[in-house]
Formats: C-alpha cells, sequence, structure tokens
C-alpha cells in the first residue's frame, strides 16, 4: 500500500527547525570558541546564530492559521512542548541577544573587557542553545501514534545535526565575513581548521545516529522507514542527505584535513558549509514528512463458528 | 455529569456515508474537512482479509492527546468527557492536529464554498459566518444539539433533537448515542460486551467512541449441535 507523507507541518516547520536548529548550533560553536580563546570567530559565529535563530521564528508564525495571535502560543506550558519552547527560544533570544550587542556590535566594549561577566551570560545562552536544539526533538518525539518520531534518540539526532549545521553555518560566513570585513586573520583559519576536524568526526556520528535510529524505529514504523528508504523519499534520502549532506562534506572536510591547507584562503570550508546547511535543511524535512501515523487497528471480524 | 459516548456497530454498517453528509449539512463544513467519516479499510492477515466500512470521527478521548499540546487551551474537555476547540483562542498551529492518532482534526486554511468561482451559497454563508479562518475543527459530538436538547429536558440519545447528526441519520441504525456512566443506558449495555472496542487503545487515549466488529465471533465450549435431520 503507498503511504502519503505527513502533510501537516511541512517545509515552513521544517525551516524553523533547521534555521533554529542552525542558529543555536552556531551559537554553542561560537561560544565553545569564546571559551577555547578565539575571539574574532566566536563573535562571527554569536552574530550569526542570534540573529538566524530570531529569524527561524517568524517561519513558525508564518505557518500559524492566525499569525497574529502567535503570543497566545505561551499560555500552556503545563503539557505543551509548544508553550514550553516559546519560552526556551525566547530566553535564547533574548540572553544571546545581550551577548550579541554587548559583545560584539553595537557596545561591544562593555563585555570586551568584563569576562567573568561574559562567561556567565555566554553559560546562559549555551544551555538555552542547547535546549532549543533539544526540545525540537521532544515536541515532535512525544506524539505516541506517530512512532517514527516517538524515540528517544530523536533529540540527540536533532543536536548531533544542530550543532553540524551550527559549524556548516559558521563554514559558509566566516570566510565571507573575513574577506568583506578585512578581519580574515591566522586565529579565524586555526579555528576553521579545528572545525573542519570536529565537524568530520561529528559526521561520522550524524551517519551512525542516522542508521541506528533508522533500525530503532523500524519494528514500530515500518512504513516510514519504507518511504525513506525506497519509497517516495527515497531519492531525497540517498542523493540529498546522505550524499550531498553527509559524505560531501566528510569527503571536503577530509581532503582538508589531509592538505592541511590555510582554511582563510581555501574555499573548502565554503563549500562544505553550503553542502552542511542543505543537509541539515533535509533532514529536517526528511524526518517531518516521514512522520506518518500508526495505522488504526479494527478487531478482525471472522467468525469462529461452533463445529469450525 | 453524564458521560457521553458513541457506539459504532461495524457489521450494521453498509457504508452509505450517510453520517459525513449529515454532519456536513448540521455543521455546514468548508471542503475537505469530514468531521465525520467513513474509510474503507483492509482489516486481518492473509488469506483471512476482509474490507471495512470504518466510521470516524472525534473518539472524544478521556485522555486526549490534542487538549495536552495544545499551546493557547484552546482545545478544551467538558466535564461530560467532550473534547471541542474554542476557535476564538485557537491560532491554527496545527499541533493537535500532529498528536491526534485518528486524524479527527481539520485545518480551515480559507472560507471557501463548494462552487468555486460562483461564491458562497446562501446555506453556506449562514452556516459560514460565525466559523473563522486559520483555525482546526474538530468534532464535539454535536455539542449544541446535545446542549440544547438538555435544556428543554430531552434526553440525548433517546430524543432525536438531542442527539449527534450522524447518529439520527444512520439508515442502518449502526451508530448509538448516550451516556457511558448510566448503566442502564444502551450504549453502557453495549459496551459492556466482550466484543466491543476502542481504536487503538495502545495509545493511551481511552477514547469515548467505542465499536463493535464486523463480525462476531463466537466462542463457543458446547460441542456442535447437529443440523436438524430432514424426515
Amino acid at each position: 500500500m503507498e503511504t502519503a507523507p505527513q502533510s501537516v507541518w511541512r517545509w515552513k516547520i521544517a525551516a524553523y527547525l533547521f534555521l533554529a536548529g542552525t542558529g543555536a548550533g552556531a551559537v554553542i560553536v561560537g561560544i565553545l570558541g569564546d571559551f577555547a580563546g578565539y575571539v574574532i570567530p566566536a563573535k562571527i559565529a554569536i552574530a550569526f546564530g542570534v540573529p538566524a535563530v530570531a529569524f527561524s521564528t517568524l517561519f513558525l508564525i508564518m505557518d500559524l492559521g492566525r499569525p497574529t495571535k502567535f503570543f497566545r502560543a505561551m499560555l500552556h506550558p503545563g503539557t505543551s512542548w509548544i508553550s514550553r519552547g516559546f519560552f526556551i527560544v525566547s530566553a535564547l533570544i533574548i540572553s544571546g541577544g545581550f551577548v550579541t550587542i554587548l559583545w560584539v556590535w553595537p557596545f561591544g566594549s562593555v563585555l570586551g573587557s568584563r569576562e567573568g561577566v561574559r562567561t556567565a551570560l555566554e553559560a546562559i545562552t549555551f544551555i538555552f542553545a542547547v535546549a532549543t536544539c533539544i526540545y525540537t526533538g521532544i515536541l515532535i518525539g512525544i506524539v505516541v501514534s506517530r512512532p517514527f518520531w516517538n524515540n528517544p534518540l530523536l533529540p540527540v539526532l536533532f543536536l548531533i545535526s544542530a550543532v553540524s549545521t551550527g559549524i556548516g553555518g559558521v563554514f559558509f560566513i566566516t570566510p565571507i565575513v573575513g574577506s568583506v570585513m578585512g578581519i580574515g586573520s591566522s586565529e579565524t583559519a586555526t579555528f576553521l581548521t579545528h572545525l573542519e576536524s570536529a565537524d568530520m568526526i561529528l559526521l561520522v556520528f550524524e551517519g551512525i545516529a542516522i542508521y541506528l535510529y533508522l533500525t530503532l524505529v523500524f519494528d514500530r514504523a515500518p512504513e516510514a522507514v519504507g518511504l525513506l528508504l525506497k519509497g517516495k523519499l527515497s531519492g531525497l534520502f540517498w542523493g540529498g542527505l546522505l550524499g550531498a549532506g553527509l559524505l560531501v562534506p566528510v569527503v571536503i572536510e577530509f581532503f582538508a584535513w589531509m592538505t592541511h591547507e590555510g582554511s582563510s584562503q581555501s574555499l573548502a570550508p565554503l563549500i562544505a558549509g553550503v553542502f552542511l546547511l542543505f543537509g541539515g535543511f533535509l533532514m529536517r524535512l526528511l524526518i517531518l514528512a516521514a512522520g506518518i501515523r500508526s495505522p488504526l487497528n479494527v478487531r478482525t471480524p471472522f467468525r469462529v463458528r461452533p463445529g469450525f | 455529569m453524564p458521560r457521553w459516548g458513541m457506539v459504532i456497530d461495524l457489521l450494521k454498517c453498509i457504508g452509505c456515508y450517510g453520517c459525513q453528509t449529515s454532519c456536513k449539512a448540521e455543521n455546514a463544513t468548508p471542503p475537505g474537512v469530514t468531521l465525520a467519516r467513513v474509510e474503507v479499510t483492509e482489516v486481518g492477515t492473509y488469506p483471512n482479509v476482509t474490507r471495512v466500512n470504518l466510521p470516524l470521527l472525534c473518539m472524544q478521548c478521556n485522555n486526549p492527546p490534542c487538549e495536552q499540546v495544545c499551546p493557547t487551551k484552546a482545545t478544551q474537555q467538558r466535564e461530560d468527557g467532550i473534547v471541542y476547540v474554542d476557535e476564538e483562542k485557537c491560532i491554527g498551529c496545527k499541533y493537535c492536529m500532529i498528536a491526534c492518532p485518528y486524524g479527527a482534526r481539520y485545518f480551515v486554511e480559507e472560507k471557501r464554498g463548494y462552487f468555486g468561482d460562483q461564491g458562497l451559497t446562501p446555506y453556506e454563508e449562514v452556516g459560514y459566518e460565525e466559523q473563522r479562518k486559520g483555525v482546526v475543527l474538530k468534532c464535539d459530538y454535536c455539542r449544541h444539539r446535545i446542549d440544547a436538547g438538555l435544556a428543554k429536558g430531552l434526553t440525548p440519545g433517546v430524543d432525536r433533537e438531542a442527539t449527534p447528526a450522524c447518529v439520527i441519520n444512520c439508515m442502518a441504525k449502526a451508530r448509538f448515542f448516550g451516556d457511558l456512566d448510566d448503566p442502564n443506558s444502551e450504549v453502557a449495555h453495549l459496551v459492556a460486551r466482550a466484543q466491543a472496542f476502542q481504536l487503538n487503545p495502545e495509545f493511551g487515549t481511552n477514547p469515548n467512541t467505542h465499536y463493535l466488529p464486523a463480525g462476531r465471533s463466537i466462542v463457543s465450549t458446547e460441542p456442535p449441535t447437529k443440523p436438524p435431520q430432514k424426515e
């Protein structure tokens, strides 16, 4: 029987999941970078990540039937993960916004010298950034009647993918900002080189996570897995997600790592970044589309007649 | 306080779609919205397979997942068990449609009539007047009929005026409605039968809509009786 993909939440929600994940991932990368002492690339990553998260919420609002009433979504945090997510994402935007405004632009000097305050603010932002990546997995993961999502590994997969697409966003934005503003330094180049190696490992983990995920959910959601592996979504899954989104960036990063070339001049991170972002978006889109409902069980009507 | 419930006998259902049509007439739902619907499905495992007409509507779960995920408290459960959408509060996030295991919820994207460029018919104009666009609709057991009937002193499930439209319109009399908490009601008797079942109870929803199977399994411990001999 041909099964149709899930069609309630479509590309707008996928775009939100992707952009919020990318932004939060970039914030995570930036804060870790600052803790490791890479100040300028950290500033670039945070100044890219926080607006990306803020921008992503526009897709959520656009998807609403009554967009002007979006603020009502915070009314039921007791049981609804949309309300909880509203608070988590708002907290990330606010605390991340403070870090951006007071450290990067326009009041960059405020936190530049006050290391303690900056570390504290960054720690808070870091927590909410991780929470943003994870809650989206819980948001759809708690739905028991959609077994493809109803799996504890989904938030983990979303977190890995968010950090990976965050790195992709940093790869994409850092060389551009560096060349436009003329701040491409050896510090940035070292940072990107380290990120390339880290992302290579992360992508291998992501591949393993996707494999594990499909194996785990197969028993309960064979239709959804079939849809991805050989159904309507198979082209996007094999060619798009696994090929262009995972394999190509791993190969690019591997060769960049092999040749040890100076990343600030090379195009490798930029190209890898584009593929990473593409793969991240496809992953959200495919996971959303594969979240089909369990079939309804009607008790079988066969008569057991006496004497038969 | 009663707990309204419905029993649908799949053995009696002939798949006439009368419930679907009467629901549309009663609630004036726009195209694409079928609060009561009939799905023709295949059940069983080969070679014991058959097709079954499966009338579906909101199961009015005692433990409704749609109510739990609603971020605006637009979906609420009344004390009599009926789960309904307060269209004023709904913002159209569609999380409830994701959470509902039974596909009983519909998103109204725009106010659209059945006749395209001709515009709305007078019936549609009246029917759509109170409806909003950009919200999610669901079956609420025709709570307007129940409430109006109760106000007149009628009994839902017994008096036609106080009973959901799909139930009174069922020409095969496959649908039963009443108070599940009243041990003397018809629905309570039917639900008490061993064969009565709820759809996908493993989701933990505990629906107030129950079904009777399309064939009765007769489990007998007595030896088979011989057919009467012809003289």
